[in-house]
């Protein structure tokens, strides 16, 4: 399925968010929405929607594993939670990502034009 | 995965992706509502809002039941592959648990798979796979027959005349076997002269063949007339062997026997008929008078039949036509009739057919025996692991685990055991066609291991694993795990049945082995008698060779005899023989050519009126019957009087005095007159009467013989036989030596001493009888392995018994007794049904005895003896392992 970059620019940056959630343990697709929102400030503006692709992808990629257990009010919600390989995943995406935002912060704080 | 609890659960309660996918984005859906109602937002609005901000539902939908979809199958799949390799892993671990049970189970496996297919394979490639030649299946042989018997010979020029008129055949041939040397002209370095075996082809031959040139081409119809260039085709071996393969023979001459021949084409290998040809003359001269005689038998005959008409109808004309030969020419042909064979039937010895077709009998009844082993042993082992069995099922496993996991042992015994069976079909396929007889089986055969053959036999054997395997393995899994936990000493229902079943395959196991061991043990009486038999001749340092003399350079009697004399008195001259002589047959099967005539008494009526004698007609030379070892019973040998110029005399066998003059002295037959009133109609009187012989091989029986004095009939060609001391090798280098200071340009073929000649004869019969011996004692060992087996366990599973038996006195010996009992009980059993399917089997094996009866009770007894004897040992070891157990401690098992 080709893509515009620009998307996948954003995707891989969404996965690494959901990642990043998934972390800290275990969480259904709702909470790992709401974390992605409380902690972006809504300034990503992640359609609720298109997070589940995400998850789903992740899954098939076995970075994360998912299944229905009863939610903290007593519904049947899938739970998703980070595999081993996520971990690394994690590991690789958050070290490539500080480099990249690293390079770009520098450019742009820059105040001479190479020579 | 992760811990089982998630699988386990995933599988139970697994829905269709489309309810998980719906039920999750509801469930999000839903959350985001009940958020905006607690801030206080009306619910329907929450709704609304909820679903809003979740964005376009149905594309997000359909993503995500294909992941889940894609997820599940690749899971399952991978699943499935890892229970697989768990579960070989584990039967791995438990066969290795039990390696005598494995090595046994997987050798008997391999033996069964690999023999079957091995005989099964060389059957195929010489029984079954048609002759090189298109259409080979509508290829057959015209032949004529004695009427009411299965007597056939070859065909006249009378007949293929007639056949062509009436266009019985699509196309027919005649062809005729000769003998031709090679001399010099040869590419090769050493090329002395060589015997060939030709044949002299009428045109259409290779029109009835359908066979294509390698190389060159084949004869034009022109090329078949009187006064044609000599021209002759060559087989794809000669071309090799003498000419290297070089294509440069084609339009070549070479001298063959004193005059020139043109090769003019080249056969493609295989395509030789009849086999062990080596060149294909055109036919130059046409029929004469004597040829065309009615009762001119010499000519072998081909055809193919015409399209659209079957055998049989072609069979009803050809009988017709010979009806109405022996009508016209009553005194030729009555009797006789023509038939016609498929060129397959000619192809292979009946005698070879059928020891082909016995042998795999006999190796599918040792299949038969190693599935029964097999089943046997599956049996016990299963039976043993009942209470293994009953332990999973109380903790909670499946039926199905139990008995996949049964099949995974069984699959991974059978593929262990095919593996090995493959590689033991390839060596014995390999060995077969080396150690076996040149007559019995062509060095050059190629054999394929026959694929279906060895899936088959693999599939049996690997089905009854299976089927004796699961029975105790499902039973175990139904019983009450409390019933099955507390019946552990056998003495249960399932234990009974268990043993009567094992019993009864034992049972079949000893029919079958001896079943084969009778058959094996006539062959081998056979062999022993063929060993002893009474050849009628003293055949030790006997040698003989063959020589033809070139046809242009000798005219005449004169010359020809002169030729004789000389070779003989040479031969005679070298340090050591004592006799030499020559013969136009030998005898023992050692090849030469003889002619079938029918004689009366002179002075007798003629038939149907008197008596007639069927004989060999055979022409030799002073000192024949010194030199092949043949006494002189009455009257005397030949002498150099018994010329041309002397009146005809013969010599006859015992057999032919015994038959013209029944009940009276062998010297009542010396001096008689007695002639062959069909054809020659020449009076001969019998000067001598000599011991019977083996004609045609050890196991002919003797026949009426008339010997000619070859001085009164000189031949071109001829057998010599010189009996001399200093070996074979050193007789035969000085009779090449005597040879070539005669006459260069004669070659000295077919060098044999009569020994060979003997040996070779009874090859095929050999060969039998030890493959057959060799089968015959595999089914023996794999029937005492049977029994050993079942006997093991019936002393494992009565430990507890015997140990009471024991603590209240029972003797060791009594014990021992009683598990020997056992052990003879059986083999009784299966005796009595295997000497009732010998007496059947036995009497298909026929005429590949030689002077046994297939009921031979002899043999019969010895075998069973046999079986006994390695019942008695099979049933010792597990009857000393019970008598040496601890009573205390036999108490306590379990």
């Amino acid at each position: 399925m080709p893509r515009p970059t620009q998307l996948d620019l954003l995707q891989g940056t969404l996965d690494m968010l959901v990642l990043k959630t998934l972390s800290w343990g275990p969480a259904h697709g709702y909470s790992v929405a709401r974390w992605i929102q409380e902690l972006t400030e809504d300034v990503l503006n992640v359609g609720e929607g298109s997070l589940y692709p995400a998850l789903h992808r992740l899954e098939e990629r076995g970075w994360v594993e998912s299944e229905w257990r009863r939610s903290e009010n007593n519904r049947k919600a899938k739970f998703y939670r980070l595999t081993t390989a996520g971990r690394a995943q994690l590991r690789t995406e958050s070290a490539t990502w500080d480099l990249f935002a690293g390079a770009i912060t520098k450019v742009l704080r820059s105040t001479g034009q190479p020579a | 995965m992760t811990e089982p609890r998630w699988t386990l659960l995933r599988t139970v309660f697994r829905r269709s992706a489309r309810a998980e996918v719906n039920d999750e984005i509801a469930f999000h859906v839903e959350m985001r509502a009940q958020e905006l109602i607690a801030q206080g937002m009306d619910p329907d609005r929450a709704r609304g809002m909820a679903a809003e901000r979740f964005g376009p539902r149905q594309p997000v939908e359909r993503e995500l039941i294909d992941s889940t979809r894609r997820r599940r199958t690749r899971a399952s799949r991978a699943e499935v592959l890892m229970q697989i390799a768990r579960d070989a892993r584990h039967a791995v671990r438990m066969l290795s648990r039990t390696p005598g049970f494995t090595a046994i189970a997987v050798l008997t496996i391999a033996l069964g798979i690999g023999a079957t297919t091995a005989i099964y394979s060389v059957v195929d490639a010489v029984l079954l796979r048609p002759l090189p030649f298109p259409g080979e299946e509508r290829l057959v042989v015209p032949r004529t027959q004695r009427i009411g018997t299965d007597e056939r010979w070859n065909v006249t020029y009378h007949d293929f005349l007639a056949w062509q008129r009436d266009s019985v055949f699509e196309a027919v041939a005649l062809l005729q076997w000769a003998e031709l040397d090679i001399t010099g002209d040869c590419a090769g370095v050493g090329c002395d002269p060589e015997r060939l075996d030709i044949a002299f082809l009428t045109s259409d031959f290779f029109r009835v063949l359908a066979v294509k040139p390698l190389i060159g081409r084949l004869p034009q119809p022109d090329e078949f007339s009187p006064g044609a260039p000599r021209t002759m085709v060559i087989s794809h071996a000669l071309w090799q062997r003498r000419f290297g393969g070089d294509p440069a023979v084609i339009n070549s001459q070479i001298r063959m026997t004193g005059f020139p021949v043109t090769v003019i084409g080249v056969l493609p290998a295989g395509a030789e008929w009849p086999r062990g040809v080596n060149a294909w003359y055109p036919y130059r001269q046409g029929p004469s008078e004597s040829t065309l005689a009615p009762d001119n038998h010499i000519y072998m005959g081909i055809a193919r039949l015409r399209a659209g008409r079957s055998l049989g109808e072609t069979r009803e004309q050809l009988a017709m036509m010979a009806r109405q030969v022996a009508e016209e020419h009553p005194a030729k042909r009555s009797g006789t009739t023509v038939t016609a064979q498929p060129i397959h039937e000619i192809a292979v010895a009946p005698q070879m057919r059928r020891a082909l077709w016995v042998l795999l009998g006999a190796v599918a009844v040792v299949l038969l025996i190693a599935c029964v082993n097999v089943a046997n042993l599956m049996l016990a082992r299963a039976t043993a692991r009942e209470r293994e069995f009953s332990v999973r099922t109380a903790i909670g496993a499946g039926r199905w685990r139990l008995a996949r996991q049964l099949l995974t042992e069984s699959l991974v015994l059978a593929l262990a055991g095919g593996v090995l069976g493959v590689a033991l079909a390839v060596g014995l396929a390999r060995a077969l066609v080396r150690l076996a007889p040149p007559d019995v089986l062509s060095p050059a055969t190629v054999v394929h291991l026959s694929v279906p053959t060895l899936l088959t036999a693999a599939a049996v054997t690997v089905l009854s694993a299976l089927l004796f395997g699961l029975a105790p393995a499902v039973r175990a899994s139904n019983a009450r795990p409390a019933q099955a936990l507390a019946a552990t000493s056998g003495r249960t229902a399932g234990g009974r049945r268990q043993r009567r079943a094992s019993a009864a395959l034992v049972v079949a196991e000893v029919a079958m082995s001896l079943t084969l061991l009778a058959g094996a043990g006539l062959l081998a009486k056979s062999l022993m008698k063929l060993r002893d038999v009474d050849t009628g001749l003293d055949i030790r340092e006997t040698l003989a060779f063959r020589i033809a003399l070139p046809q242009g350079r000798f005219e005449g009697n004169q010359q020809v005899a002169a030729f004789w004399d000389e070779f003989m008195r040479r031969l005679r001259g070298i340090p050591g023989v004592t006799a030499a002589s020559v013969t136009t047959a030998l005898p023992l099967g050692g090849g030469g050519v003889y002619l079938g005539r029918t004689m009366i008494e002179a002075g007798a009526p003629e038939p149907p009126g008197g008596p007639e004698v069927d004989i060999m007609w055979t022409e030799v030379g002073t000192q024949y019957f010194e030199a092949a070892g043949q006494p002189i019973l009455a009257g005397r040998p030949f002498e150099e009087r018994d010329d041309t110029t002397a009146s005809p005399k013969i010599i006859v066998t015992r057999a032919f005095a015994q038959t013209m003059f029944p009940g009276q002295p062998l010297s009542h037959a010396v001096g008689r007159q007695v002639f062959s009133w069909r054809d020659e109609r020449v009076r001969r009187e019998i000067v001598g009467v000599a011991g019977d012989v083996r004609l045609e091989g050890a196991t002919d029986a003797p026949r009426p013989i008339v010997y000619v004095p070859q001085r009164q009939s000189p031949r071109l060609s001829g057998a010599v036989l010189v009996r001399g001391r200093g070996g074979a090798g050193e007789l035969a280098r000085a009779a090449r030596r005597e040879l070539a200071a005669l006459d260069p340009g004669i070659a000295l073929a077919n060098v044999q001493t009569m020994e060979d000649a003997l040996a070779r004869s009874i090859a095929p019969l050999r060969f039998n009888a030890i493959l057959f011996g060799a089968f015959a004692m595999l089914a023996l060992l794999l029937a005492s392995i049977g029994l050993y087996g079942v006997l093991s366990y019936a002393v494992a599973r009565d430990t507890r018994e015997i140990g009471v038996r024991m603590a209240l006195g029972a003797s060791p010996s009594g014990i021992r007794a009683r598990v020997l009992a056992r052990s003879v009980g059986l083999t009784a059993i299966g005796a009595i049904i295997g000497l009732a399917g010998a007496l059947a089997f036995t009497r298909i094996l026929g005429s590949l005895l030689f002077e046994v009866q297939p009921a031979d009770p002899g043999t019969f007894a010895l075998m069973t003896a046999v079986l006994f004897g390695v019942a008695a040992l099979a049933g010792w070891i597990p009857a000393r392992r019970a008598t040496r157990i601890d009573p205390s401690l036999a108490m306590r098992a379990e």
